[in-house]
């Protein structure tokens, strides 16, 4: 019955141009091809919407964005850290805490603060403990680099960081729906992309991602009441974007190394007045 | 919301995207919604003759966080829209590639390196009543430069013109290969109905 078709050049041309014919299997083909989805929620609609809601809502330039964005999200962290320093809380994060109490100028001197207990009980990923307990030898090297740093940026904290949020939150969700698939086969190749590249590398690395993204989505209860909006002011952030700054690649991650979890309460009033104004 | 009602329906032509576009393009969620929801089948369907089903989802998912954050300072209509989030998409498969190529600075063809959904079942049709993974997958049995011919113009909707922009091509081109797509698939649906395939290899 229906044999032989091969539609005339004018009839493709409808075709491709998504007319139907009737009577033509390449028709029915195509409109196979196009009819539209059958699930009511399609799986990739979360972790979209995240993104989207994370996009600022102005106007930007989008290649200037992206460093910015990781600088002044760096910069007021490396302000936040300053004023934990002062704190007490010293010894968080090694080469941060360099950075912090050599521009302080020694006085944050952190001989007095139990290090690595309050330092790893900041970092849930912990993708960091062992340069931070070695670096916090050398401190004087460490701060006169970062210092520099931290001094040049740490005029801008009007950080647009709700990006790292959204990340996050398309990171996670891309993870749930993956759950098939096998995860890690799913996050590298996830983790490549250039989308992920700022929270990759904030994070310390794929495998910190994680830990990054539970530690910035945890609901902070003192701080904040709008979390996905102000994501500087969540404590645990400040050490795994401040030692990817400081560019240590730690290469082998003891996730094993969550110790006292009781400290990361302490701090969100400080960050809270690091960060006073970011959102414009 | 709405997808639910128009199950047998066809992706929509765009009327009343563009309005869509510019409200999502300000920051109305329910908008950007709307649209992905009318563009991210027709992506993903790209998406699947370029990578593979297996593969698609994550290709998009990526476009779509590029999408999301650049989507504010996008100008111009559905149309646009599309070719461009389908150039996003087709970006997202050559990284897919690259990533899984042993030979990263030697210049790589999609051909080479991606895996083509399997072929076999997908002639086996009684073709009365197609699945879109059927028809995806048929289409995706084309030469790649004339199955994604076929997809942008039929599937994605684009004119020739933006299909050329998406593949770096004249519309032309363009337009030979989705033409040689289509005969193609027409001849071998026409042979399908006169013998019963056996799943020749």
């Amino acid at each position: 019955m229906r044999r032989n078709q091969i539609p005339s050049a004018a009839e493709r041309e409808r075709l491709l141009a998504g007319e139907r014919l009737e009577g033509q299997r390449l028709s029915e083909l195509l409109a196979a091809a196009t009819v539209s989805a059958h699930s009511a929620e399609p799986p990739g609609l979360e972790s979209a919407l995240a993104a989207f809601r994370s996009a600022p809502a102005v106007v930007a330039a989008p290649p200037a964005r992206r460093t910015p964005v990781l600088k002044s999200l760096l910069s007021g962290l490396v302000a936040t850290k300053v004023i934990a320093g002062v704190a007490g809380a010293a010894a968080v994060g090694g080469v941060a805490l360099a950075a912090s109490t050599g521009h302080l100028g020694d006085g944050g001197h952190s001989a007095d603060a139990p290090g690595q207990a309050i330092a790893a009980a900041h970092q849930p990923g912990a993708t960091d403990s062992v340069s931070m307990s070695s670096s916090s030898d050398d401190s004087s090297s460490a701060a006169s680099s970062e210092s520099s740093s931290s001094s040049s940026s740490a005029s801008s904290t009007h950080a647009p960081t709700p990006s790292l949020v959204g990340l996050c939150h398309a990171w996670q969700a891309h993870e749930q729906s993956q759950s098939d698939h096998s995860a890690s086969a799913a996050h590298s190749a996830w983790a490549k992309s250039p989308a992920f590249s700022v929270l990759v590398s904030t994070a310390g690395g794929t495998d910190g991602v994680d830990g990054y993204c539970a530690a910035l989505l945890t609901p902070s209860t003192s701080a904040s009441t709008t979390p996905t909006s102000v994501p500087p002011t969540h404590p645990a952030h400040p050490t795994q974007a401040v030692t990817t700054h400081a560019n240590h690649k730690p290469s082998a991650v003891p996730s094993h190394s969550h110790p006292a979890p009781s400290h990361t309460n302490h701090k969100p009033t400080a960050t809270a007045s690091a960060s006073a104004t970011p959102s414009a | 919301m709405t997808d639910r009602t128009v199950v047998a329906g066809q992706l929509s032509s765009g009327t009343g995207m563009s309005e869509c576009l510019a409200a999502a393009r300000e920051g109305d969620e329910s908008a950007f919604v709307r649209l992905y929801r009318d563009v991210q089948p027709r992506l993903r369907r790209y998406a699947s003759v370029l990578v593979g089903g297996q593969d698609a989802d994550d290709v998009t998912a990526e476009a779509w966080l590029q999408i999301a954050r650049d989507l504010h300072g996008f100008s111009g209509d559905i149309q646009a829209f599309r070719a461009w989030t389908a150039r996003i998409v087709r970006n997202r498969a050559l990284d897919l590639a690259r990533s899984r190529s042993r030979r990263p600075s030697v210049s790589i063809g999609l051909d080479d390196l991606l895996d083509r959904p399997e072929q076999h079942d997908a002639w086996d049709l009684a073709a009365e009543r197609m699945s879109t993974e059927q028809a995806i997958a048929l289409i995706a049995t084309l030469p790649r430069d004339q199955a994604e011919a076929v997809l942008l113009r039929a599937v994605v909707g684009l004119d020739p013109a933006a299909a050329g922009e998406v593949l770096g091509k004249r519309p032309g081109a363009v337009r030979v290969a989705a033409h040689r797509g289509l005969k193609s698939l027409a001849r071998r649906l026409s042979a399908d109905a006169d013998t019963p395939i056996s799943d020749a290899e």
